[in-house]
């Protein structure tokens, strides 16, 4: 039976010195193992939600104003300890090279710098960079320089980073936004393996990545939730596409179709799949 | 760049621990400065014979021929030409010179010489991120050694990204050649971006790396293992005994004078 | 204006043959993609275009003048190069300044009508007095592309302009892309995005290691029969209205919703 991993309620901030709530009263709860895909438009809070999630919020943006309760993985990320909460989940950010340390000469050093921090003992450092470095089939960087990588493959050892501590909940924000076709392939393989083991939050502005790797979908615009439930619900409805928040392209190709034929009620193909029978039978 | 900090000796290759040659280094640079010329000279031979002995002894000497020996020839001449007039002279190939000024010129050549070779083995031969390890270990901040070691390599990144903001502000048809006040009036356009991104970038560091527990108390662990060996902790403890020993001496002697 | 390479080649430090004789004639007025792995050449190319690389051998050619007789600075005034990151040219303190930067180099008449009108084809008007850094970084992304537009030049080219927009962005882009092709304006495009970007371009460019694998219309690229093939040498995937066209069987392959929603109703009504 899967119970709630992270709560979030009422939840509002404002950055220091901004009068705009970048998130609005947001309620919303995510389960153990799901796989969460978070869309909107540019500057809808998508970030500072992952920021809050993380407990990042109220101890590096300091000044800013809170109100509400977040829960993750049964503790308050508004008051936990960063060094608690790095063990529970792991976010990854949208800059790769930004988020790996460069004061590491190889790769496998880079990725033992969080555990070294927490203290966890030299033999399981050893072992989980190990496992970390298979699982992700990046053995072959392992004595490379860090600050030599290409994006895809920073990319990857930064994931390696994060997956080493072994969290619960692995945020994910925006990581195809520099990646070449091959990277994106990549990234989904991975991502679809680590489905289901771990709750995953994937915030992504290519929604053709979405269908077959998310089971929910959380949609904000201006800190405020659009829509937070079953991702198919969302893309399948006329009445729900919106401009501003994009569809798969396929959706879209059938939304213009039943548009042309003024159709303003019934259902959307989410799936590639499902969109070519209706194309089909459109036919 | 991968540096070694390997010693060729007779036992085969060890490494030796960074905190040793850090005390070994500033040990040398303190006797240096403070004993006469005979030690001078003991200890020149001394780091002659270590710097021989190491994997990098060509990037050594070749850094001392073109950083030091340019400064220690300067320092020479300086003080071979310059300093007070004397009685007494001598001829040096030819050309009359202030004895007294000659052999001032020597003795401080001398010792920045055996200064600069001293840091030089040790910075050639010490991979910055083991001595900070080695720090670490010790108890230092990790937020200071973390700076420092970002520091190294800054000088790297700005001219890389100096060298990419050039490209996008020639872009932009920005003119970097003609008078003196129009190149003055170009570098701006250079400069801002350096500074405004890298502060901007610095903010997304400082939250990576606290998501990555930089900022966290607590007992540390260590995937690259060093250890002090039994010679390494004697060693040490010979070197600040003596080290301090030699200070104290020359400070009461500064004193009762 | 057109855009001609005569066997060009371009060699970094290291030996790294980056193009390996490059002959192209890009014509005036047409939108271009270009296309290529990470490590193909597309931004060396890119770079040649506005002269700040000079060719190993071989030569280029920016209407009638050659690049190596010039400076970057001086070819500026023919082709605006957009870089990708926009941290590596935010110099202003406003974003309308910032805009001006370009136009005022090239020494336009109006440098500050040209930046306000560029600023308005992205909706960024609103923001004229505030600091760039206050800016959102996809709202940053907007201002340099913006930039190189108010340059005004005959030839414009973006490498990877729409990396991290939203749908509104990628709008605002794609209908500035339809104003300057409307200008006559050569536009050259360098995007992994082949879903998004094959809507605009007329013609593409295709790079594997340093060589042009294809060059002509768009129209040609996407009826070839082995489509998929010389799209995966260059580590690219079919874009999806394609793989949607071959999967119910029409006969072209579409490059935008609009046209594939067209072309099914044309099959109908057949």
């Amino acid at each position: 039976m899967a119970h709630p991993i992270i709560t979030v309620e009422d939840y509002s901030f404002s950055y220091k010195a901004s009068n705009k709530k970048a998130l609005d009263r947001l309620s919303f709860s995510i389960d153990e193992f799901e796989c969460c895909g978070i869309i909107g438009p540019s500057e809808a809070g998508k970030s500072t939600l992952c920021y809050a999630i993380t407990s990042v919020l109220p101890h590096y943006f300091s000044g800013g104003k809170t109100e509400g309760r977040v829960l993750t993985a049964g503790l308050d990320a508004l008051s936990t300890p960063m060094d608690l909460m790095m063990k529970k989940v792991g976010l990854l950010i949208q800059s790769s090279g930004v988020f790996l340390s460069g004061i590491k000469p190889t790769v496998r050093e880079e990725i033992a710098f969080s555990m070294e921090n927490l203290g966890i003992s030299r033999t399981e450092i050893v072992e989980r960079i190990q496992s970390v470095m298979e699982e992700l089939g990046i053995e072959s960087l392992a004595e490379r320089d860090p600050l030599t990588l290409s994006g895809g493959e920073m990319q990857r050892v930064a994931l390696a980073c994060v997956l080493a501590l072994d969290p619960q909940v692995l945020i994910l924000d925006e990581p195809t936004s520099s990646l070449d076709g091959e990277g994106v392939r990549d990234l989904r393989l991975i991502l679809s393996k680590l489905k289901g083991k771990k709750t995953i939050l994937l915030v992504e502005q290519r929604m053709e990545l979405l269908p077959g790797l998310i089971d929910s979908l959380l949609v904000l615009r201006e800190g405020k939730k659009v829509y937070s439930g079953h991702a198919e619900r969302f893309f399948s409805s006329i009445g729900s596409l919106e401009e501003d928040i994009g569809a798969p392209i396929w959706t879209q190709v059938c939304y213009h179709i039943a548009s042309r034929g003024n159709r303003t009620a019934g259902t959307l193909p989410y799936t590639y799949r499902q969109a070519l029978k209706a194309l089909g039978t459109i036919r | 760049m991968r540096m070694s900090s390997h010693l060729l000796t007779s036992k085969g290759m060890r490494p030796v621990h960074p905190l040793t040659k850090l005390y070994f280094t500033v040990s040398t640079v303190v006797l240096c400065f403070l004993l006469d010329v005979t030690a001078q000279v003991f200890i020149a031979c001394l780091l002659l014979i270590l710097c021989v002995l190491t994997r990098q002894r060509r990037s050594i000497f070749k850094r001392f021929l073109r950083y030091v020996l340019p400064v220690v020839i300067l320092v020479l001449l300086l003080n071979v030409l310059i300093y007070p007039e004397s009685e007494k002279w001598i001829s040096l190939f030819g050309f009359r010179v202030n004895e007294v000024g000659f052999h001032f010129g020597l003795i401080v050549s001398l010792r920045l010489s055996v200064m600069s070779l001293s840091l030089l083995l040790f910075f050639v031969t010490t991979p910055p991120h083991l001595l900070a390890t080695a720090v670490l270990m010790k108890g230092a901040s990790p937020r200071i050694v973390f700076v420092f070691l970002h520091s190294l390599q800054l000088v790297t990144t700005l001219r890389r990204k100096i060298g990419k903001i050039f490209i996008a502000q020639a872009s932009r048809g920005l003119d970097v050649k003609g008078n003196p006040f129009k190149r003055v009036k170009a570098l701006f356009p250079m400069l801002l971006p350096l500074v405004f991104s890298y502060l901007s970038e610095s903010l997304e560091r400082g939250l990576a790396l606290e998501l990555r527990g930089l900022g966290i108390h607590g007992p540390k662990s260590y995937l690259v293992e060093l250890k002090e060996s039994g010679t390494e902790r004697v060693a040490n403890l010979l070197l600040l005994l003596g080290t301090s020993t030699v200070i104290l001496w020359k400070l009461l002697q500064w004193l009762i004078r | 204006m057109n855009l001609r390479t005569k066997d060009l080649h371009h060699v970094y430090a290291g030996d790294i043959h980056a193009l390996k004789g490059i002959s192209l004639t890009i014509a005036g007025g047409r939108c271009v993609l270009l296309l290529g792995q990470n490590g193909a050449g597309k931004s060396t190319l890119l770079k040649h275009l506005n002269g700040i690389l000079k060719p190993t051998s071989g030569e280029v050619l920016v209407g009638e003048t050659n690049t190596k007789l010039h400076d970057a600075a001086f070819l500026a005034q023919f082709v605006a190069l957009s870089f990708q990151n926009p941290d590596d040219q935010i110099s202003s303190k406003s974003v309308v300044e910032e805009a001006m930067f370009g136009p005022r180099n090239l020494g336009k008449q109006d440098p500050e009508a040209l930046a306000r009108e560029a600023l308005r084809m992205f909706s960024l008007e609103g923001d004229a007095n505030t600091h760039p850094y206050d800016l959102h970084p996809s709202k940053r992304k907007l201002l340099t592309i913006a930039s190189a537009i108010a340059m005004d030049t005959p030839v414009v080219a973006f490498d990877e302009p729409t990396a991290g927009f939203d749908v509104t962005q990628r709008c605002l882009f794609g209908k500035a892309l339809e104003r300057l092709k409307e200008r006559g304006k050569t536009v050259i495009l360098v995007s992994h995005d082949l879903d998004y970007s094959l809507q605009y371009c007329d013609s593409v460019i295709l790079m594997d290691h340093g060589s042009v694998t294809f060059h002509g219309d768009k129209i040609h690229l996407l009826s070839r029969p082995d489509l998929r093939e010389i799209l995966r040498a260059s580590g690219l995937g079919l874009p999806i209205l394609c793989r949607m066209s071959k999967a119910i069987g029409l006969r072209t392959a579409p490059s935008s919703v609009e046209e594939f929603v067209q072309l099914l109703h044309d099959n109908r009504t057949i």
